[in-house]
Order: structure tokens, then C-alpha cells, then sequence
């Protein structure tokens, strides 16, 4: 296994084909706005510059002025009138000169291709990575701590658990209680307000709770609470609700927004970092340096922060590679289906599922299809570079 | 043993459970109105309260988790009072009450998963209907995928660093990157439209089909092919590298050494001693494929209309039509604990050497 360094990075050492696609990809995906707009970056009219690009208003045509186009004239979302229908890359197009030709061709309302391509790149290296992160926090979490207490080390008074025990009891049971029917119709600080004071009410008890019990000298027995067996046991159910579903299933409730699609690509697969970062840490809790730090008296905060997340990161930051390859699939198939962005958002699963009401506009499949195939090719041979 | 089983049940059991309130939590939390979609925008209030009465709408989260619960059990608590929600009918739950009380009763039935919101339909008929269609469509693919993914493995592993193993290795790795939709676009754009009075197949279709002379329903093979064929192509790519780099690993063995030093035969060599070895992690890998198989059929299902689970699932959400979309969760989720379950059994049954 390679140590993934800066270095490594940065040096663009043995860079093959894969690495300088997804390279150009990223780049491609940050300047996208840059590429493709139907706004002038630049306009300078009698001694006035003005930058439309970075302003919400429309721009108005102005043959006058002296202006810095972006590479494409087109965002993925102007209409161009002219070359409605889809019309193909080599057909003949609407166009006043060579610079506004549609490359790639365009789409039924006459939307560029290429652009589309270009802002999906934006949203697809967004999208995987932005839920990668989310996924990467929530697992190494939870999967390091199922690793590193194990079954039997995390030892809690049994008073400490009984009462939380019977907070969270309390709270699983009456706050769906409280939920009355027409929920919805209740206005949200009448919720929030029901919900909060409740829990403080619970947590109240149970804290009433904990110091009668610490007053018996049966309840001051330290148990151990079988850490790992709870997050596998979570894990094992995340994995076993088929991910697509549960998936299709959260974005038909939260309204479809970018930050939205990445919270929930991102908290439905933690699951398989949580098992790497699990089955790593294990490992390295064997090892004589943990057992070293405990000799020293070092805290578990300290020699998990230290000592263990350093060591177990590596393979984790390899495995990240296929997480996002995944993550930018799932966004794909989910515009596919029409529950990714909504239509503000362009993306090539979005340009995938326009081709299919016409079977004979191919551009519109092969181009974001190939895309989409070499992008998930590269991030899956770095992987396997990575951890050969 | 034994202790192994029951504790391997009592696990998949409690993960049942738990996917059970997952799924309800989250689809209950959903907004929206089903007495309303079921009679319309012009109902009046009294058929709605009446509605929502039946299914139980009325009460709060909690409770209607409850209800939900008691549905799905076998063993199920009954009120006698036809205004409650959980009043016990023949009709609707089928089975029948083995103990009766003063005013309620407890039943013995078969799941009940509650009725579509549109068609009024039994939820489990509709399964009935759809989940034939989605496992023939799983189990073609997996033919398809072990068949072809061993055969080319083990070619692939005896021409190790030639050209067919590069060649084999590329398509592999480039099968696993294919999105099943995009293929399945293609394949149905190529073979369906562009070939299609030479392959005669058709872009879309389904296992069963009418027919035009009003003969009935009838079943057309010819569907099947584009559609197990795109969901293959990942499994295959599995399939293709598993069983190689399998091979590889048992062919470096002291005892292939041996055997080729005894004078064994090329073909006794890797088809007796090599190949049963070999092929014990591809099965495990296959086996474990098939219940997300049958969950990832969603896409091809799409594209080629084929009225499987999946197509249901979709349809259903377009449609607001939770019984239908829980119900098709739940019945994946039992399928794929059940496959599970088994292959850790059978694990501990074949090889000895897995501590159970």
C-alpha cells in the first residue's frame, strides 16, 4: 500500500491517463462558470468596466463595447431559439459565426451540450465530493470508536447507563407520541418548542433518576456497554435497506437542492468506511504503541487522536477514490430518475435521462454516457493504484 | 451448530426490525395527504376523516407504528370494534382469530402489507405480480455473469500478462465503471432500434405480454436477453476478476507444484485440482450479488419497461403510493437478510474451518 502523500500529489509522479482525466475534470469542474456562460466575463464601454459576469442581471447585447467572452458562449441553461430540436454536432446549425456553434450539438429546448457538460462536471465533483466528506466524518466516527472500545472496555457505572438508557427510552418513545397527525399543518416553532421542552423535561428525569440510583451501592458497579456490537448491528441495518431506495426515498421527502442531494448521498453511505475504519483500528489497537500509551497513562481521547486516527487514515484516504466514484453515480442515476437537483442544475445523469424521449438525437446519450464511463473508470484505477 | 442458526436468526431478525422502523419513520415523516390522493381534490371532509379512520391516520407517529407492527406480525392483536382501525375481517387480513376475548381477539395470519393508496389492491398481490419478473431478470444475469465471468477468468489467469489477459483485465475493470443506465440506453438504442430487424428484439418490454389477438397473457422470452444482459455486465466484471485473481492464487500452490510434478495431465490438473478450490470465494461473491441484484435491477427496469420491483418502486413514488414503496423495501430487505443467513450457514457447513 502506498503512503499518499503531498508529495505524491503534487508531484504528479507516475501520472498516467486516469490521473490527468480526473485532473482536468476538477479543473474543469471549479472553472466551469468560467468555460461556459452566456455572460461576458469583462465589458468595457466608454471607459467603464463592468464584470456582468459576476451580476444577477441579464446582459444586454452591446456590439460597442469591448468585451472578454468565456470559451463557450453558452450557460447550460440559455435557450438558444435558433437550434431548437436537437439539433446534431455535424448538422447544420442557426449560428452567426464559428464561435457560437454548438459544438456538441443541443438538446429538444435548444440547450448547448457542451455546456451542459461542463456545469455537470461542477455539479458531479461537487456531489462527490462534498458527500464523500460527509460520509468520511460520519464513518471514521462511528467506526473508529466501534474498533477502539471493542465489546468489552468501555466501562460506564451502571446508575450513568441505566439512566441514559431510560432518556433515550423516554425520548424514542414520546417524541413520536407527541407527532400528532396533522403534523404538518402545526407551524414549526409550536414544534420545535413541543420538541425541545420535552427532551429537557426527559433529560431532567433522568438525571433525577441517576442520583437516587448512585445512592445504592448495587448501582455503582461499572458495566460494560458493548460499543461494537451497536454500530454493527446499525451498520448491518444501513446495509441492509437497499441504499438506492432509501435514497429515492429521501430526496422525494426534502425538497430537491444540491446541499440537500449531498446530505443525503452522504449520510446513506458511511456504512462501508465505518467497516474499513472498524477492521483498521482493531488492528492497530494490537499493536505495542497503543499498549505503550496506556502504560504512560495517556487518556483515550489522547492516543485516539494521536496515536490510533493517524495510523488508520491512510487506507481510508485510498478507499475515498471508489467512495466518490460511487457518490458521483448515485447523483447520475438519481437526476436520471428526475429526483436529483431539480431542472436548475444541470447534470450528466439529467442529460442521460433527456435522451431517452428521443432515440435519435445519439449525442445526447454517448457524450455525458462516455463522461460519465471515463470519469468512474479513473477514479476506480487510481483506487487500485493506490492500494496495490 | 445449532446455537450458530438461532443466533444468526435472532440477528437477522432484530435487523429486520430495525430496517422495519427505519423505513416506516422515514416514509411517515413524508408530507403529504393519502386520504386525498385516494378520493380526490372535490372529497368532502367527513369521507376523508373516515378514510384516514380506517388506515388508522388519525392517531399519532407512535401509534401508527404500532398498527403497522401488529399488521406485519403473524400473531396479531384484534379489536372487535369496527370503528377501530385494528378491527379484524376476514377480507382484509385473511387468516384467522384463534383466541377470542370479551371485545378483541388475537390472529393468526400472513403479513398483511396494507393496500395501494391508488389501485386498492392488496400490496402483497402486486408483489406477487412484480417480484417473479425481478428475480428471473437477477437470476439471468447472474447466469449470464458466472458463466461467461468464470469461463473468461480462467482464460484470462492461464494467459497471464499476454495480450487476452490485458485485453480480458481492461474490460473487466471498464465494466465495473459502466453505469447500468447509460448501457442500457446504448444497448437498447443499438440492438433494439438501429439492428432490430436483424436481432429482433424490441427497446422496451416485459416478461409477460399481451397479446395483440386477445389470446391472454403470454411470455416473451426474447425480452429477457437486453435487459439480463446490461445488468450482467457489472457482476460480470466482478465475476471475470474474482475467479482470476482465485486461480492465480491456487495455481502458485505447493500441491499444483506436485501434481505437475507427478505428471498430471494440464486439463485433470486445473479443471479437478485447480478450479474446485478456485471457484469456493467466486460462489460466496455471486451468491452475496444476487439480493442487490435484485435491488439494482431499478435502472434496467426503467429502460426497458420491464414491470419488476423496481419499476413498481419507482411508479408507486411517482404516485404517492407509500403501502406499495414499503412494502417493496421490506420484501428486499427479508430477501436479502434470508441470503445472507444462508450463505453464513452454509459457510459453516462447507468449510470447517470457519469458526461458528
Amino acid at each position: 500500500m502506498k503512503k499518499l502523500s503531498l508529495k505524491y500529489i503534487l508531484l504528479f509522479r507516475s501520472f498516467s491517463f486516469s490521473n490527468w482525466f480526473i485532473l482536468a475534470i476538477l479543473v474543469i469542474g471549479v472553472l466551469a462558470p468560467f468555460l461556459a456562460n452566456d455572460k461576458p466575463i469583462i465589458s468595457i464601454q466608454n471607459h467603464n468596466i463592468s464584470f456582468p459576469f459576476f451580476s444577477n442581471e441579464k446582459y444586454l447585447e452591446n456590439t460597442a463595447a469591448f468585451e472578454v467572452w468565456p470559451l463557450i458562449p453558452y450557460h447550460s441553461q440559455s435557450l438558444d431559439f435558433k437550434n431548437m430540436n436537437s439539433v446534431g454536432p455535424f448538422e447544420e446549425q442557426v449560428v452567426p459565426s464559428l464561435y457560437y456553434r454548438h459544438w456538441l450539438g443541443t438538446d429538444e429546448l435548444g440547450r448547448d451540450l457542451l455546456a451542459g457538460l461542463i456545469h455537470g462536471c461542477h455539479t458531479a465533483i461537487w456531489v462527490g465530493f462534498g458527500a464523500m466528506a460527509i460520509a468520511l466524518i460520519i464513518g471514521v466516527f462511528l467506526g473508529g470508536i466501534a474498533g477502539y472500545f471493542g465489546d468489552s472496555t468501555y466501562r460506564i457505572h451502571k446508575a450513568k447507563w441505566i439512566s441514559c438508557l431510560a432518556f433515550l427510552l423516554l425520548t424514542a418513545l414520546f417524541i413520536p407520541n407527541l407527532i400528532p397527525w396533522n403534523w404538518a399543518e402545526i407551524p414549526f416553532i409550536e414544534k420545535a418548542t413541543q420538541t425541545i421542552l420535552f427532551t429537557m423535561l426527559f433529560l431532567f428525569l433522568s438525571a433525577v433518576l441517576y442520583f437516587i440510583l448512585n445512592r445504592f451501592q448495587a448501582y455503582k458497579k461499572s458495566i460494560s456497554i458493548p460499543v461494537d456490537l451497536i454500530i454493527s448491528r446499525c451498520i448491518e441495518i444501513m446495509e441492509t435497506i437497499p441504499l438506492l431506495f432509501l435514497i429515492i426515498a429521501l430526496s422525494a421527502i426534502f425538497s430537491p437542492s444540491y446541499w440537500s442531494l449531498i446530505g443525503i448521498i452522504g449520510i446513506s453511505s458511511w456504512t462501508s468506511i465505518a467497516k474499513f475504519m472498524r477492521a483498521e483500528v482493531l488492528k492497530i489497537r494490537q499493536k505495542d504503541y497503543v499498549e505503550s500509551g496506556f502504560a504512560l497513562g495517556l487518556s483515550n481521547i489522547q492516543i485516539m487522536k494521536n496515536h490510533v486516527l493517524p495510523n488508520a487514515l491512510n487506507p481510508i484516504y485510498i478507499n475515498l477514490s471508489f467512495g466518490i466514484a460511487a457518490a458521483i453515480l448515485i447523483e447520475a442515476t438519481l437526476s436520471f430518475l428526475g429526483l436529483g437537483m431539480g431542472v436548475e442544475q444541470v447534470s450528466w445523469g439529467s442529460i442521460l435521462a433527456s435522451s431517452r424521449a428521443d432515440y435519435t438525437s445519439w449525442w445526447l446519450a454517448v457524450y455525458p454516457g462516455v463522461l460519465l464511463f471515463l470519469t468512474l473508470y479513473s477514479l476506480n484505477q487510481i483506487g487500485d493504484k493506490l492500494s496495490k | 451448530m445449532l446455537s450458530f442458526i438461532i443466533r444468526r436468526l435472532s440477528y437477522g431478525f432484530l435487523v429486520l426490525l430495525g430496517v422495519l422502523t427505519v423505513v416506516f419513520f422515514i416514509f411517515n415523516i413524508l408530507p403529504g395527504d393519502p386520504a386525498r390522493m385516494m378520493l380526490g381534490q372535490r372529497a368532502d371532509q367527513e369521507a376523508i376523516d373516515e378514510i384516514n379512520r380506517e388506515l388508522g391516520l388519525d392517531k399519532n407517529l407512535f401509534a401508527q407504528y404500532m398498527l403497522y407492527l401488529n399488521d406485519l406480525s403473524p400473531i396479531s392483536y384484534h379489536s372487535k370494534n369496527a370503528q377501530d382501525a385494528s378491527y379484524y375481517s376476514e377480507s382484509k387480513y385473511g387468516g384467522y382469530l384463534f383466541l377470542e376475548l370479551e371485545n378483541s381477539g388475537i390472529a393468526l395470519k400472513s403479513p398483511y402489507l396494507r393496500k395501494s393508496y391508488q389501485t386498492k389492491k392488496n400490496v402483497s398481490s402486486i408483489l406477487f405480480e412484480s417480484l417473479p419478473e425481478t428475480a428471473v431478470l437477477a437470476v439471468a444475469a447472474i447466469l449470464i455473469a458466472s458463466f461467461f465471468g468464470i469461463f473468461l477468468g480462467l482464460l484470462s489467469a492461464l494467459q497471464k500478462d499476454t495480450w487476452i489477459d490485458r485485453l480480458l483485465l481492461f474490460i473487466a475493470t471498464s465494466g465495473m465503471a459502466l453505469p447500468s443506465f447509460f448501457v442500457g440506453i446504448i444497448f437498447a438504442w443499438v440492438f433494439g432500434f438501429l439492428l432490430s430487424d436483424y436481432t429482433g428484439l424490441s427497446m422496451t418490454g416485459s416478461l409477460y405480454e399481451v397479446d395483440d389477438l386477445g389470446r391472454g397473457e403470454y411470455i416473451n422470452w426474447a425480452n429477457l436477453v437486453l435487459p439480463a444482459l446490461t445488468l450482467g455486465i457489472r457482476p460480470l466484471a466482478v465475476v471475470i476478476q474474482l475467479s482470476r485473481n482465485s486461480l492465480l492464487e491456487v495455481l502458485s500452490k505447493d500441491y499444483i507444484r506436485t501434481a505437475k510434478a507427478k505428471g498430471l495431465s494440464s486439463s485433470k490438473l486445473i479443471f479437478k485440482h485447480a478450479m474446485q478450490n478456485a471457484l469456493n470465494p467466486v460462489i460466496t461473491a455471486i451468491s452475496g450479488m444476487f439480493a442487490s441484484l435484485m435491488a439494482g435491477a431499478v435502472f434496467v427496469e426503467i429502460i426497458f419497461s420491464w414491470k419488476g420491483i423496481g419499476w413498481e418502486i419507482v411508479n408507486a413514488l411517482e404516485k404517492y403510493d407509500l403501502p406499495i414503496v414499503m412494502g417493496s423495501v421490506l420484501i428486499i430487505a427479508v430477501i436479502f437478510v434470508c441470503i445472507n443467513i444462508i450463505v453464513d450457514i452454509l459457510y459453516g457447513v462447507l468449510d470447517p474451518r470457519v469458526r461458528i
